[in-house]
């Protein structure tokens, strides 16, 4: 008494060799490229992969044009404000002599005295002393 | 499903060789004789089971489910047979579907084990010849019953079929080999 499945396999049994042949020539014929997944997500990943862009693939092909147009437009943007905008700042020099300038019209205005300040002329080195206190 | 074959198909999927190797294997002669049985040639059968074989290895990334391997891989090859019958017959549809005249909706379920049915050694010839002479669609049905055990709701999936349909051939073709049956033994 046998099962039907064991007749049917028995049936063919001697085809095995042929089978085996196919086997290793559809194995050969796998490209090795297709040996790879396209990418390998593991677990939460894969699944938002699976169950939300997987079966909404044609909105995200549509979404994701205008997704990427916002992001050259923004990066277009920033690279635009970086190049144009930022002024190079005022050295220290110049902001003493505007604020010095400032102070000489007050003078002027007010009707004082104005201050003639010197410009600073840094001493050389063998100049500086040190006090030891003590 | 076995926890190893899950553990072959984790391994296919990160394209392991050898867990394809082993996966061709395992359903090499089922499939071969699903196909086989369908086609009626040896040769044929061998390029569905290649060709199903190729296919299975490209589109891995596709089985949503990794317990459902052995029923997509059988609706692929299901797929190929077709294909092998229309370009015989160079008939634009395909004895799938042309076949559909005996879905007469029999909507009893038939849960019957494929195991508990025993036939005796002078009923196989009997029983090889009963499974060629029944239409195509109520042989598929019930080839995929017998190789694989695979439910109604999988044998519907595999051959692109509504439920009520296979219902209905499953149960004609179980009353005809059951006529059978019950003719060898008086």
């Amino acid at each position: 008494m046998k099962t039907p499945r064991e007749i049917l396999l028995a049936k063919h049994e001697s085809t095995s060799a042929n089978l085996d042949a196919v086997r290793r020539r559809a194995l050969r014929e796998i490209p090795v490229s297709q040996n790879e997944p396209p990418f390998i997500l593991s677990g939460f990943a894969r699944a938002i992969w699976r169950e939300l862009l997987l079966p909404n693939r044609s909105i995200v092909a549509l979404v994701s044009p205008l997704w990427l147009l916002a992001v050259l437009l923004h990066a277009t943007s920033l690279h635009l404000g970086n190049s144009s905008t930022q002024t190079p700042l005022p050295s220290r020099m110049a902001v003493v002599e505007g604020l010095r300038e400032r102070q000489r019209l007050y003078a002027e205005l007010s009707g004082q005295q104005p201050i003639d300040f010197l410009p600073f002329r840094p001493k050389p080195r063998s100049e500086f002393s040190i006090t030891v206190i003590g | 499903m076995s926890e190893n074959l899950t553990c072959e198909i984790a391994g296919a999927r990160a394209g392991n060789q050898g867990a394809w190797d082993r996966l061709f294997r395992r359903y090499q002669l089922p499939l071969y004789v699903y196909a086989y049985e369908l086609v009626s040639n040896e040769q044929d059968a061998l390029d569905v089971v290649q060709e199903s074989f190729i296919n299975a290895a490209r589109h891995i990334h596709s089985l949503q489910r990794d317990e459902k391997f052995g029923s997509w891989l059988f609706g692929i090859a299901h797929q190929k047979c077709i294909q092998v019958w229309r370009k015989r017959t160079r008939h634009p549809t395909a004895p799938e579907e042309s076949l559909n005249l005996d879905a007469e909706h029999v909507h009893q379920q038939d849960d019957s084990n494929p195991r508990d049915l025993l036939i005796h050694a002078e009923q196989e010839e009997e029983f090889m010849a009963l499974i060629n002479q029944l239409p195509v669609p109520q042989r598929s049905v019930l080839l995929l019953h017998f190789i694989e055990e695979f439910s109604l709701e999988e044998i519907a999936a595999i051959t692109e079929a509504e439920l009520g349909t296979v219902k209905s051939r499953m149960h004609y073709a179980k009353r005809a080999l059951r006529k059978l049956l019950e003719g060898v033994m008086q």
